[in-house]
């Protein structure tokens, strides 16, 4: 690293905007560990007793089930389908692959509410609203854009002579792919695919829009906690969503930074 | 034996380009075929024909008197060597040299074995558990020579093999593919841009320009009677005058600038046939060097000499050879090179001196010789590394 010396000013204002970014969190963290009643900050005292409190209350328990299921349901679908549209838009010669495209990435583009009440209208016709299947489906439409970036990008930078090399050796397109090409784009496809878990895993909008008292996940619960009472329960959940989140990032950019060191340096 | 290559007039175009143009070679079984040419020039897509990663537009290929062309290049069972490798980077050098094995069901005793047998032909016997990233250049094309061996094709085909590697390493593995090859039979086509690996290694080279074969032959055919000037020019280092031919039946003569030099009338009978604009052909290691003082006695017997004079432009020394560079009065430049031992004059720069040749040795070709012509404008860069003398 090299030492650079701010102007004084230049470092005020990067103070400020560290705070800005980051003191919101680390004050939700520290209230959870709170002993008073209140959601207050200073705390008044420590306790574990708001994480006990979460844990023992059905309505979070049952949030958190919802929540992985559906996070894990949504990474595996936009990792396949995620991988697939990858391959074709990469790999095809389709004339409308750039159109198709633009299509893939619509959702992070779309603002979500926008999305949330299209999603909306449409699942009620398909009495889609409330199901597992519903917000599955939904989160899949907007992770896959992740997926198919990462994925597309590590197939661009695959180097086809490897396929070419496995076809002289007597491999077929099947074996080619499995234990050629998926091998080496499947680090990405993993990183895709924690990411999609993790957008699944905090949406609140789309969620909002669709749950119904019978499927609810984990950010719909805390909306609704946040509205109607004020005790540091809801920080524990807020600590525990975040930390959950943050070790799946780092996990997913170790894998990636693994992936990227399996190729010979050139 | 297995190996035996037909190549039937096969063409590919990509758009208005024709990247092979009829072309047509005969490969017998164990022969080692280099197909040489410029980057551009069609051979390297003429070799991936026969892999099958690209089918001809006409044209067949046949193996052994099977017919390639059409069939899937993973049923070709043809052995392939890339420039850079293409070795798996999430195997070991084991399970790389296994992956043919294993696409053909073999068992794993016998693929053991195979892979034994196989390291241990390219030396990289104990090397089993490394990854492709763990060796250097040289045993990374060794593994993959190794997996390209391992399930026994009768053709192996290598595209530009040791271009990646430097000048030591690159002389030591063509001896080491040349004795790997002979010991094991089978047919070899090697692609390259480097003529001195063409030369050092193959039995017959295919010289590649423009999509076509210009000539087949063996390197000695190709260096001695080359057939056009882009071969001359590319097969070695040449000294080429461009100009008129004057030939009345019996005595030859090349009108370039200035100069009237008398050539071989036999030379001369065939290059007038398509046309006046001859390019004239003489190898350095065929120019004398004499002081202009001097006289060389003519032995009797002796075929006439073509004598011109000029001038030491620079004398260079390189161990067991010295050589020439020689301005004529006109510009000219030639260059010549004398083995060290047989100089007796010891020339330096700036000395008068007469340059000559005996005219048998000189090769009257048709066409004329402009670079663009030699090489194709966007392979100049890469002429540079061997240079001949284009003279005009």
């Amino acid at each position: 690293m090299i030492p650079v010396r701010l102007h004084p000013l230049l470092l005020a204002f990067a103070m400020a905007m560290a705070t800005v970014l980051v003191a919101p969190t680390v004050i939700v963290v520290i209230m959870s560990f709170s002993a008073g009643r209140l959601l207050t900050f200073p705390p008044q005292g420590l306790s574990l007793h708001w994480y006990a409190n979460f844990l023992a209350a059905d309505t979070w328990t049952r949030a958190i089930a919802t929540s992985t299921e559906v996070g894990i349901a949504t990474a595996v679908v936009s990792a396949v389908t995620g991988t697939l549209m990858a391959l074709g838009l990469v790999r095809g010669h389709m004339r409308a692959a750039q159109i198709l495209h633009g299509l893939v990435l619509g959702p992070m583009v779309v603002p979500p509410v926008v999305l949330a009440i299209g999603l909306y209208f449409m699942f009620v016709r398909w009495h889609l609203v409330g199901t597992f299947t519903g917000m599955v489906a939904a989160h899949t439409a907007l992770a896959l854009p992740y997926v198919v970036v990462v994925t597309s990008s590590s197939l661009r930078n695959f180097d086809r002579t490897l396929e070419l090399a496995a076809n002289s050796l007597g491999a077929g397109p099947t074996r080619t792919f499995l234990r050629v090409t998926l091998p080496l784009i499947l680090p990405s496809v993993a990183a895709g695919c924690l990411f999609a878990f993790i957008i699944s895993w905090d949406e609140l909008i789309v969620a909002y829009f669709l749950s119904t008292p019978m499927v609810r996940t984990l950010p719909v619960v805390m909306w609704s906690a946040a509205q109607d009472s004020t005790d540091p329960t809801l920080a524990a959940v807020a600590t525990f969503l975040s930390v959950i989140t943050v070790l799946l990032l780092l996990s997913s950019h170790a894998i990636r930074r693994k992936a990227t060191g399996l190729w010979p340096a050139r | 034996m297995a190996g035996a290559l037909s190549i039937q007039s096969v063409s590919k175009a990509y758009g208005d380009v024709r990247a092979v143009d009829r072309v047509s070679l005969e490969v017998a079984a164990g022969e080692f075929v280099t197909l040489l040419g410029p980057s551009g020039s069609g051979k390297t897509t003429t070799l991936q024909m026969v892999t099958g990663f690209i089918e001809p537009d006409e044209g067949r290929i046949f193996l052994d008197g099977h017919e390639l062309t059409g069939v899937a290049s993973y049923r070709r069972n043809i052995g392939m060597v890339f420039q850079n490798y293409a070795l798996f980077p999430h195997m070991t050098v084991e399970q790389n040299i296994a992956f043919p094995l294993e696409a053909r069901g073999f068992g794993r005793a016998e693929s053991r074995q195979r892979i034994t047998r196989a390291l241990d032909m390219v030396g990289l016997t104990g090397f089993e558990r490394r990854t492709p990233r763990q060796l250097s250049g040289g045993q990374q094309q060794r593994v993959a020579l190794a997996r390209a061996i391992v399930f026994q094709p009768p053709l192996l085909l290598m595209d530009e093999p040791l271009g990646a590697l430097d000048k030591k390493l690159r002389d030591r593995l063509q001896l080491e593919i040349m004795e790997l090859s002979r010991s094991l039979g089978v047919t070899v086509i090697y692609v390259t841009h480097d003529q001195e690996e063409a030369l050092v290694m193959s039995n017959r080279i295919a010289v590649f320009h423009r999509g076509r074969i210009e000539q087949i032959g063996t390197p000695t055919d190709l260096y001695e009677k080359p057939r056009s000037v882009f071969v001359a020019g590319f097969i070695g280092e040449s000294n080429m005058f461009m100009g008129e031919l004057e030939f009345d039946g019996h005595a030859a003569a090349v009108r370039a600038g200035q100069w009237t030099i008398r050539v071989d009338a036999r030379s001369a009978e065939l290059a007038s046939r398509s046309g006046r604009t001859v390019t004239l052909v003489v190898r350095p290691e065929r120019l004398r060097v004499d002081p202009a003082a001097a006289v060389r006695p003519v032995e009797p017997g002796a075929t006439k000499a073509a004598t011109l004079p000029g001038r030491v432009r620079e004398a260079i020394y390189l161990g067991p050879l010295r050589k020439y560079v020689v301005d004529l009065a006109d510009g000219i430049r030639l260059i010549s090179r004398v083995q060290t031992e047989m100089d007796g004059s010891q020339l330096s720069a700036g000395d008068e001196v007469q340059v000559s040749w005996d005219i048998d040795r000189g090769i009257v070709l048709p066409g004329s010789a402009d670079a663009a012509e030699l090489y194709g404008q966007a392979d100049l860069a890469e002429a540079g590394e061997n240079p001949s003398s284009t003279l005009g």
